[in-house]
């Protein structure tokens, strides 16, 4: 049996929508009934009961978009405020582990664990009159230098990454006709900005340093989702000064030898931007690297073949061509080489169009790299993406037969559209 | 049948669940047993409902038969016992200890439910403050707050314990929600089929055609749309809903496996076969209310199909891109 959505009976599936949307859209009872709609999601309703229900539904677009709206889970964010009552339903203390409050004291930790080195780093570089590094990323104290300050660090900054992405993550609903209103998502408490999670102290007087101290582990406090009156009191605070006098001092020489070769010394390197050594590029490099525009990465030479034709064709034409037009053809015609060269792993047909995943992309017969075509990239999931799949109904046939995670070129009346799946998120 | 008789029938099962109920907030068993007698006759009408001559078109709708006999009294009976004993008597107790507005009662809610609502609400509205009214108002319909002291009727009261407090309570603050949001805003206008269709013939094309293939046209589509209608009426209730979901709500085939709990193959294989059964429907009433042979009842549904894309694209063109009310006449050059 084919799957839905292949049916070469289009103009049936036309009528049908056609039919149901018609009268689907002032369709509304406006008779909803919690009690029931409740019982019918959690699946405490029987045989006829969620067979009449159900015929209610389909006829109903307002209870329809409740029962939608209903059946999606609430945000995580949400969870948070929820307190489950435990009523002897067995759960014990595994679930009493996975309460909010040991997540916040674990947080606390965390929190503490990385405000402990930057301030006796700071304090540190305070007496020494060295400037601090912005980025706690690229500055390892000695003290700090272990794994768990380094999982620490990498745990504060993907709950940074985990906190950016979703303010840019909320979610709508799809429905078409609901009329009610759209699922407007979990309300966003304002993220607090990395900069607050990495403080830049300036190291001209103890004092400034000391307030500034402070603002970094309040902000370091708030950036873990604690409150004001969760951070270090006072008496804590001024404890910790009178201990950190106390602590010993690290011999730097010692402390950028590695253990074993006592006799090398350490060596910094400054890395290039974009680069894992500090060796310049090498022409191969430079010549590979990608530039916007490029739908490829450029191979180092050019054959032969190409190149003479291209002279040839440059001459005929009196210069007409720049070096960065010939650049991209070459690269449309070696990506179309690439594409005849690369050996197909399956295909799939779709309504009318056959695609083929080459390279883990699955590419539309009809996709020419070197036809000069409007291109266009879609994540879905997005709001483009959904607004031009609403302009353009077929695509999204197209777009049902593949799974989400899949990549996916289609032409589509003279326009390239790629769709990709939307990034993975962090925390 | 009356509550008493409800109590009488069916004692050894209302026992056991009002022996389940740990805490009961000053709710007497008859408040309970009231209770539970509610819900029997809103859910299960046909057995609990008074010993007249029942509505046969109540009883078709329910399993149970509208005049038992013994044997199907005890059957019946079965089943209402199953019914009580599937409740949620814990919190159908708390909802009426809170529907008769007990302080324990209602300070229990707080301390169990106050943060679940607030967050539900947060949820439906990104402005804090709009969320914050909106829970306002859904503590205030629980408790009653538009009748008078006397004639305070609680939301809590329409609780039946069928399903679970914290899902009512969503669907609670959904209905408020719903209620406001659609007092406040506008509503997109829809049309009778016969706008739509004087939308597709006033824009279709600019060529005029002549009346032999308008007559052919409209009487295809009118037997088409007939056809389709009584098609539609034929299937099932969840063969309906799922076509509805995919074509109305454009559900994706995996959103709609998800809400039938199912892979979203399976909801392809199903879809694929509901729209053969609907073709087979409407090609068979075509044939023998129309009298159209096989090609020409194809060729139908491709007329009707080219009028019903240009009525429905028009349609919302008109509607969603201007403020202009959805009849409104376009001109096109």
């Amino acid at each position: 049996m084919r799957a839905f959505g292949k049916s070469e009976d289009k103009a049936f599936d036309r009528l049908v929508r056609a039919e149901l949307t018609r009268h689907d859209a002032a369709a509304h009872c406006g008779g909803f009934d919690p009690d029931l709609a409740s019982a019918y999601l959690e699946g405490a309703l029987k045989g006829a009961e969620i067979t009449r229900y159900e015929g209610h539904l389909a006829g109903c677009s307002g209870c329809r978009a409740a029962i939608r709206h209903l059946a999606s889970p609430l945000p995580a964010s949400r969870e948070g405020v929820i307190k489950p009552s435990f009523s002897g339903s067995g759960l014990g203390l595994i679930s009493a582990l996975l309460q909010p409050k040991w997540a916040l004291l674990a947080a606390a930790g965390v929190a503490i664990a990385v405000a402990v080195p930057m301030l006796l780093n700071s304090s540190r570089h305070a007496r020494q009159g060295l400037p601090e590094a912005t980025q706690v990323a690229v500055h390892k104290t000695p003290e700090a230098s272990g794994p768990a300050a380094t999982s620490e660090l990498e745990t504060v900054q993907s709950a940074e990454r985990g906190r950016s992405s979703n303010s840019r993550g909320n979610l709508s609903d799809r429905a078409a006709g609901d009329v009610v209103g759209s699922y407007a998502g979990p309300a966003q408490e304002t993220p607090v900005a990395a900069s607050a999670v990495v403080p830049s102290v300036e190291p001209s007087k103890e004092s400034e340093s000391h307030e500034q101290k402070k603002e970094a582990e309040a902000n370091v406090a708030r950036a873990q989702g604690q409150t004001a009156s969760d951070a270090p009191r006072p008496a804590e605070v001024a404890q910790f000064r009178r201990d950190e006098g106390k602590l010993d001092r690290i011999d730097q020489k010692k402390a950028l030898t590695l253990t074993g070769e006592e006799s090398k010394t350490a060596e910094t390197q400054v890395l290039r931007p974009g680069m894992t050594t500090d060796q310049p590029r090498s022409q191969r490099e430079k010549a590979g690297a990608i530039r916007p525009g490029d739908d490829v990465a450029r191979a180092p030479a050019l054959p032969e073949a190409v190149a003479g034709r291209r002279a040839v064709t440059r001459n005929e034409r009196e210069g007409a061509e720049t070096a960065a037009e010939s650049d991209k053809d070459a690269a449309r015609l070696r990506s179309s080489d690439a594409l005849s060269k690369a050996k197909p792993t399956a295909q799939r047909k779709v309504a009318k169009k056959t695609f083929t995943l080459l390279d883990g992309i699955w590419t539309d017969k009809d996709y020419r790299p070197d036809k000069d075509l409007p291109s266009v990239t879609l994540v879905r999931g997005s709001d483009v993406f959904t607004e031009q799949l609403s302009r353009h109904r077929e695509l999204k046939i197209y777009l049902d037969a593949f799974a989400a995670t899949d990549r996916v070129i289609v032409v589509y009346k003279d326009t390239v559209y790629k769709f990709v799946p939307p990034e993975k998120q962090d925390g | 049948m009356t509550a008493e008789e409800f109590r009488e029938a069916f004692r050894k099962e209302i026992d056991q669940a009002l022996a389940r109920i740990t805490q009961r907030y000053g709710v007497s068993d008859e408040e309970m047993v009231l209770a539970f007698y509610k819900s029997a006759k809103k859910y299960m009408p046909g057995m609990v409902a008074p010993p007249c001559p029942v509505d046969p078109k109540v009883a078709a709708d329910v399993d149970y038969p509208a005049n038992p006999s013994a044997d199907g009294r005890a059957a019946g009976g079965g089943a209402v016992g199953e019914f009580i004993r599937s409740l949620n008597c814990e919190e159908l107790c708390l909802a009426v200890a809170c529907a008769k507005g007990d302080e324990s009662a209602w300070e229990s809610f707080f301390r169990e439910y106050r943060s679940y609502l607030i967050g539900v609400a947060r949820s439906m509205v990104q402005d804090p403050s709009t969320a914050e009214q909106l829970a306002d108002s859904t503590f205030g319909e629980l408790y009653g707050v538009r009748g008078s002291e006397e004639n305070r009727v609680s939301k809590f009261s329409f609780y039946s314990g069928r399903g679970s407090l914290r899902g009512w309570l969503r669907a609670v603050v959904y209905q408020l929600f719903a209620d406001s949001h659609r007092q406040t805003s506008r509503f997109v206008q829809t049309e009778e089929a016969e706008e739509m269709d004087r939308l597709a013939r006033s824009g279709a094309s600019s060529e005029r055609p002549s009346a032999e293939m308008t007559f052919i046209r409209e009487r295809y589509h009118s037997a088409v749309s007939s056809a389709l209608r009584a098609g539609l009426a034929e299937l099932e209730a969840r063969e309906r809903l799922m076509l509805v979901y995919y074509y109305c709500d454009e559900m994706t085939l995996r959103e709609v496996g998800r809400h039938f709990k199912v892979h979203e193959a399976t909801i392809s294989r199903w879809l694929v076969k509901v729209q053969k059964k609907l073709r087979k429907l409407v090609a068979k009433k075509l044939e023998h209310d129309y009298r159209f042979n096989r090609s020409e009842a194809r060729e139908a549904m491709e007329q009707a199909a080219e009028q019903a894309d240009i009525s429905i694209r028009d349609y919302l063109i008109e509607s969603v891109s201007s403020d202009r009310p959805a009849g409104a006449r376009r001109g096109r050059g």
